[in-house]
């Protein structure tokens, strides 16, 4: 567990040093997956103890979410006086984007489909 | 409230030795009430825990920034997490063969998509800068949606419950919205509900089939890379 934990976070390092280095507006953090997910390309997937730490690390992510998002403490005035806009935003235009995003995956789909049985 | 508690343990009650451990006990709370509602979408174990640490907080007088220092750690685990998302990314990227082209221009219209409607309705209604940046990166997950919140000048905790509420509305509209518009293919359907309700959508696409839930897992990564890559660079040009 500890060589892999040490190897992940080992890329999160690497992350946050290319994010300042190259004052990135990505976080450093995604920077350091995306390393890391080349670096798994190259060596050819995940051995079993790099999965296992990974998968452990993962299956409590809801937990990591709470310091930060106790944060919400701080903007009580916010969410009071601009809720009906951020709950519109949130319900209606998740909605929206949704019934979007399955419409053109169904359409792309038809026409890759349509084009496919006409080269056949 | 500060008579309640001595202040010989004001000290204490901002160290790591109390707030981890009150951190842990207010998710393994949130963790036990959700299986125990059978799985109920809006007792998300975050939701839960998040509450009752602001409750614990609040009753005990302490500041939010001095728990956060003390709770410090656990955030640290948030981004060492965001780089293991690697691991589930690259075992679920070859689904992506069977539907390379659609799934891929899908992503990059979707991601837009996902994003303007939100920071366009808030606009409307009169939102705030902050507040519509905090919005927009409300469908990808929270690793993610948190990081690039801070990177264009959102609130990163707003963010996050932003994120939790979107996965939400989806995860409980999904199937309504398959039926009306006769959607059965479950590869639209997961990949759909993973690019814009991330992780809670997906734990409700694993319930409809495993292929469902891949497909959703696979979309939810793609879309988060995707999102927090361009969105920064958006925001920076307009501004």
């Amino acid at each position: 567990m500890l060589p892999s934990l040490t190897l992940i976070i080992l890329f999160q390092l690497a992350g946050t040093f290319v994010q300042q280095h190259f004052n990135s507006p990505i976080p450093g953090a995604v920077i350091g997956m995306i390393l890391f997910f080349l670096y798994l390309c190259l060596a050819g997937g995940s051995n079993e103890k790099l999965q296992e730490t990974g998968s452990r690390l993962l299956k409590h992510l809801p937990l990591l979410f709470i310091p930060a998002g106790v944060g919400i403490l701080v903007y009580t005035e916010e969410l009071r006086t601009q809720g009906i806009a951020i709950v519109a935003s949130l319900t209606l235009g998740s909605l929206i984007a949704f019934v979007i995003t399955l419409l053109i995956f169904k359409k792309l789909t038809a026409i890759q489909n349509t084009t496919r049985a006409h080269n056949d | 409230m500060t008579e309640l508690i001595p202040t010989a343990y004001s000290e204490l009650l901002t160290s790591p030795v109390f707030c981890i451990p009150l951190t842990l006990a207010a998710y393994l709370i949130g963790v036990k009430v959700y299986s125990l509602s059978g799985k109920n979408t809006f007792l998300q174990p975050v939701v839960s825990g998040i509450i009752l640490v602001m409750l614990a907080i609040s009753i005990l007088d302490i500041p939010y920034e001095r728990y956060f220092k003390g709770a410090e750690i656990i955030h640290f685990l948030l981004s060492t997490a965001t780089v293991a998302l690697a691991i589930p990314l690259y075992q679920n990227l070859h689904y992506i063969r069977a539907t390379f082209r659609p799934l891929l221009l899908t992503l990059l219209m979707s991601g837009i998509i996902a994003c303007f409607s939100a920071v366009a309705i808030a606009w409307l209604l009169g939102a705030s800068a902050e507040i519509m940046l905090s919005l927009a990166p409300k469908s990808i997950t929270t690793p993610f949606a948190m990081g690039v919140a801070e990177s264009i000048g959102g609130y990163p905790p707003l963010t996050a419950g932003f994120v939790i509420f979107t996965g939400i509305v989806i995860a409980v509209c999904a199937t309504p919205i398959f039926k009306w518009l006769k959607i059965d293919d479950p590869i639209i359907q997961g990949a759909s509900m993973g690019m814009i309700g991330h992780g809670i959508a997906t734990a409700r696409a694993l319930e409809l089939s495993s292929k469902t839930g891949a497909f959703s897992a696979l979309s939810m990564g793609l879309m988060g890379v995707y999102t927090s890559i361009f969105l920064p660079y958006i925001v920076r040009l307009l501004k």
